[in-house]
């Protein structure tokens, strides 16, 4: 009877650390303002970087505020606990040197404008890296195909 | 069989099609996924190649679109991570679900 009843407690270990190994969250959890910020600046972004065609200088206020709508972005993210993935996301897409929009801007500005099709080909690639820090936020909250 | 014994065969009949969900579709998006993505890049490539020796493109926009790639892989592979850690969290929670379920109708019937 003793032995019996030692062998299920034992037995009831493995489920107990699961329970509490369950406390701690792996990942950060959905959050509506980070995927409203991504989804919104995608749209600014994009929208902004058809117009480097046109010289840097008749830009360059609005490219400013962008970027620091984007870096704030970043930093929203990267003070939610367990969020290194999303942080780490949109410190390359902000990175001048990381060949997204951070690198878009420092071309624009060096070379006053952009060829058409190096433009056209930046855009559909920060769209698609848009695109992959929305399709992890919103699989934070459920499945999601992207 | 003992209500433990019930106990623990509940949970084990449960635990199968979480476990079986959650490899389905860690299968296609850290596998399939990457490999068509890195076949599509390697096209864009071909094509910025092209284009910087036609000198239709600058070597500064060519090396801007070829980190690019680049990064978009990292933020690709980033991505799956996050979502295979974001399944786990919910293979974990399904699980603690089924057991306190299990325990609950075990153990106080009715």
């Amino acid at each position: 009877m003793v032995a019996s009843c030692f062998s299920r407690a034992r037995a009831l270990v493995p489920c107990l650390l699961l329970f509490l190994a369950a406390c701690a969250p792996l990942i950060a959890g959905y959050s509506l303002e980070a995927y409203r910020n991504a989804t919104s600046l995608k749209a600014e972004t994009l929208a902004l970087m058809a117009e480097a065609g046109e010289p840097y200088a008749q830009h360059e206020d609005e490219v400013k505020a962008l970027k620091v709508k984007l870096s704030a972005a970043q930093e929203f993210v990267a003070g939610m606990a367990n969020n290194s993935l999303s942080a780490e996301q949109w410190t390359i897409m902000n990175d001048p040197d990381g060949g997204l929009a951070g690198e878009y801007w420092a071309v624009w500005e060096a070379q006053q404008t952009v060829s058409a099709p190096a433009m056209g080909a930046q855009i559909q690639q920060v769209g698609a890296a848009f695109d992959e820090i929305i399709c992890l936020e919103a699989n934070k909250e459920k499945d999601t195909a992207c | 069989m003992s209500k433990f014994d019930d106990f623990l065969s509940g949970v084990s009949n449960g635990l199968a099609p979480l476990v079986t969900d959650f490899a389905a579709g860690l299968r296609k998006d850290a596998v399939d996924d990457m490999l068509a993505f890195l076949d599509a890049k390697k096209d864009d490539l071909l094509r910025w190649t092209d284009l910087l020796a036609k000198g239709q493109i600058t070597q500064l926009e060519f090396t801007m679109l070829v980190n690019g790639a680049k990064s978009l892989l990292k933020l690709r592979a980033l991505r799956v991570a996050g979502v295979q850690l974001a399944r786990v969290q919910r293979l974990r929670s399904a699980f603690v679900d089924l057991v306190i379920q299990q325990a609950v109708g075990t153990f106080l019937p009715g």
